[in-house]
């Protein structure tokens, strides 16, 4: 008597030509969403990229869409800041964050269509506030500011052979 | 007659000790490791200064939860994981206040942060920002996100 075995095969490679691919229809891909777990996990610029496809109200509150021109402007930034950003995210007004939190502070830089705004806040000591066009070709002042609050030096920043009198650290 | 009852039945005022209830949507609502929320799970849209929720004690959390994946949220790019919860008093003393918006639906109100959004792509200026990341962050840390084990249920279990 011969026996068939079907093991390792699946019911698609079986009967996919006698059966069509099942597409649910709209009211139930509202209840049953795919899993968008790989945004979190994209780099910056692919979280960018990301970004710029959202289309009005991409957060079901009203959140207006990302102009290129403010994605241009944030991967002009990505690519001179000395550390890059703890989060990317769009903000439900049309523009972009660039985020850093660390135990020395906080800073924001958020992106518009001409103009940037950005702050960073040490845990110790004054905020420095600074503004002006998007389209920035030297991101030095945020670099500086950027380095009170990360962990990264920048030229003009504080070394270690600043606050040990010039005396070399064993590595 | 009851539509009547109901409306007198859900105060203009909310009282502090009133829970506030906001659905959580992926990805930008969370954080890398998805297991906090961030700041902009509380921001308004441009030219407005409205954070949408649910006041707890008309509109139940299966409701909320309902609410949010009928409406609210747009898959692939925009998918409810979850309820956050904050004491009004905690909004207001964060800096922000909570008030009764029912013409969108019955218990529903506002989280307002004294801050009107700027014009679509515009930033805000640099001080008003880091006012404004002041009072988010103390709300992000006052809120009680709880994650949906069950999200395609229409039962909602803590």
């Amino acid at each position: 008597m011969t026996s068939i075995s079907l093991s390792g095969w699946d019911a698609s490679s079986v009967f996919g030509t006698l059966m069509p691919t099942y597409v649910p229809p709209r009211r139930w891909r509202v209840l049953w969403p795919a899993d968008s777990s790989q945004w979190i996990e994209a780099s910056a610029t692919e979280q960018l990229d990301a970004i710029a496809s959202l289309v009005d109200d991409w957060d079901g509150y009203g959140g207006a869409a990302i102009d290129a021109a403010t994605i241009a402007a944030g991967k002009a930034f990505l690519s001179q800041l000395i550390e890059l950003p703890h989060s990317v995210l769009p903000n439900a007004s049309g523009t972009l964050s660039l985020e850093w939190d660390s135990h020395m502070g906080r800073a924001h830089l958020e992106i518009g269509t001409e103009k940037f705004s950005f702050y960073a806040a040490p845990r110790l000591g004054p905020p420095t506030f600074l503004s002006g066009d998007a389209q920035v070709d030297d991101a030095e002042e945020i670099n500086n500011a950027l380095a009170a609050v990360t962990q990264t030096s920048s030229a003009g920043a504080i070394t270690p052979s600043d606050w040990t009198g010039g005396i070399a650290l064993p590595d | 007659v009851v539509s009547r009852y109901l409306t007198r039945c859900v105060r203009v005022t909310v009282a502090d000790d009133e829970i506030a209830v906001r659905a959580i949507m992926t990805p930008h609502h969370l954080n890398k490791k998805r297991t906090g929320l961030t700041r902009k799970a509380f921001v308004s849209p441009a030219e407005v200064d409205e954070v949408s929720v649910s006041r707890q004690p008309y509109v139940a959390a299966w409701i909320a939860k309902l609410w949010a994946r009928a409406v609210v949220q747009s898959p692939p790019d925009k998918v409810y994981v979850g309820l956050a919860f904050i004491d009004v008093q905690k909004v207001r003393q964060a800096g922000s206040d909570v008030f009764d918006s029912r013409s969108e639906y019955l218990g529903h109100g506002d989280i307002r942060h004294g801050i009107v959004m700027p014009k679509k792509g515009v930033p805000l200026p640099p001080p008003v920002l880091l006012q404004l990341d002041t009072q988010l962050d103390a709300i992000v840390n006052a809120a009680h996100f709880v994650h949906d084990a069950k999200p395609r249920s229409l039962r909602w279990s803590e």
